[in-house]
């Protein structure tokens, strides 16, 4: 069983995200879920200054790093070809509401919780986080809440979640184009 | 004076031949008429797009059958790149037919002016025109990105002039969950789109006509 937590921000940024999983409180809350290590996937954002030297000492390099803080390995980088591996490793997943990212955990079952941006208003994307939520399939809070939402004890008993069936849709256009099944 | 009524007389014959082409295209589509002849193939044209648009569309696409399905057309915006190597990594997978990415400027670049938008939107209209008039597709097959309202509209038009033989076919992103996006709304209420497929039933509740897989056997 994976021990790993991946936190994820997509294309963009997200620093409330990113500097509330480094704070002494969501910290403690992750080993006590059993978590050794943390991974972050930073985007184009900045961790806070005084806590990135805290943890990472005075790394010049601020595009990856690694260390050891609290009893926890955290590691962070900001872009790969593709985030697939990281996803299938952890043991569970912090992201922001980009459907890719939530999509494919739904796919690999994973527990998810999705962060939702409170300064992106009008974000739709966030409309399919919250419905998922409200069906029990992934957890859904504002970065401030983020500590207590990973000790809510339904993250490991979300009901998995069954995709669409794209291959009923091709099936439906091949007869509205008269394809012969 | 004489002038003015033959002004006004062309005008209103006018009117009345698009309003005839509009309702005959409605019959025409409402009745599901068998299209092609499938043994020669069809001509497919979808449009790709940022922001999870691509990855929706190459997934479904997965599932379409490359020998019916066989002259296929991916329609990107010029600055896409992302879209267009997606394109070709799923055309790899295929082993028959024939496939083109054509690509059509932007209509309008985030921060730009509505002024000047109107006319990069009807430049890029202009392409979408050419394109699918060259095409002449069976099937018109989008799911959201700005450029495929052009796209659509310009297929819809050929049709009406019977110039094309053309379904089009919009599939609603996994994230609309309440409301339909803004073209997907579009082509709903205009009638334009043959079939609107969503992934979230509930949507049928606000929009009757739309189709649920839940309907799909």
């Amino acid at each position: 069983m994976s021990s790993t937590c991946f936190v994820t921000v997509g294309s963009t940024r997200f620093d409330s995200l990113t500097n509330e999983i480094l704070s002494d409180a969501a910290l403690t809350a992750l080993k006590k879920l059993g978590v050794t290590k943390v991974s972050i996937q930073l985007g184009s954002g900045e961790f806070e200054a005084k806590r990135f030297e805290e943890i990472f000492g005075s790394l010049c390099d601020h595009d990856s790093g690694s260390a050891v803080f609290a009893g926890l390995k955290i590691d962070f980088y900001r872009y790969k070809p593709s985030i697939a591996e990281d996803l299938a490793d952890a043991k569970f997943v912090i992201g922001h509401a980009g459907a890719g990212t939530v999509i494919e955990c739904l796919r690999l079952k994973k527990p998810l919780i999705v962060v939702v941006n409170e300064l992106l208003m009008d974000n739709h994307q966030a409309e399919l986080a919250a419905k998922l939520a409200d069906l029990n399939h992934v957890l859904y809070c504002v970065p401030s809440d983020l500590t207590q939402t990973m000790l809510d004890s339904r993250l490991f008993t979300l009901q998995p979640y069954a995709l669409p069936e794209m291959a009923k849709v091709a099936r439906h256009i091949d007869r509205l184009m008269g394809v012969p099944a | 004076m004489g002038g003015a009524f033959w002004t006004i007389l062309s005008i209103i014959l006018v009117l009345l031949w698009i309003g005839v082409m509009y309702l005959w295209f409605m019959i025409r589509h409402f009745r599901r008429e068998p299209l092609v002849d499938p043994k020669n193939g069809l001509r497919l044209l979808t449009v790709l797009g940022s922001g999870g648009h691509t990855t929706e569309m190459l997934d479904l696409l997965k599932h379409f059958n490359d020998e019916a399905y066989s002259n296929r057309t991916y329609v990107v915006a010029d600055t896409d790149n992302h879209s267009e190597r997606k394109a070709l990594e799923s055309e790899q997978a295929r082993h028959s037919g024939t496939f083109v990415v054509e690509k059509i400027p932007r209509s309008r670049e985030v921060g730009q002016s509505y002024l000047t938008s109107v006319f990069t939107t009807a430049y890029a209209s202009l392409h979408a025109f050419i394109i699918v008039s060259r095409i002449r597709p069976s099937i018109v097959l989008v799911n959201g990105p700005g450029t495929c309202v052009p796209v659509a509209i310009s297929a819809a038009l050929l049709d009406m002039l019977r110039v094309a033989n053309t379904r089009i076919v919009y599939v609603e992103s996994i994230c609309r969950v309440e409301r339909l996006s803004l073209t997907a709304a579009i082509l709903y209420y205009s009638g334009l789109a043959d079939d609107v497929i969503v992934q979230w039933p509930q949507l049928k509740d606000t929009y009757p006509r739309v189709r649920t897989l839940d309907e799909m056997s």
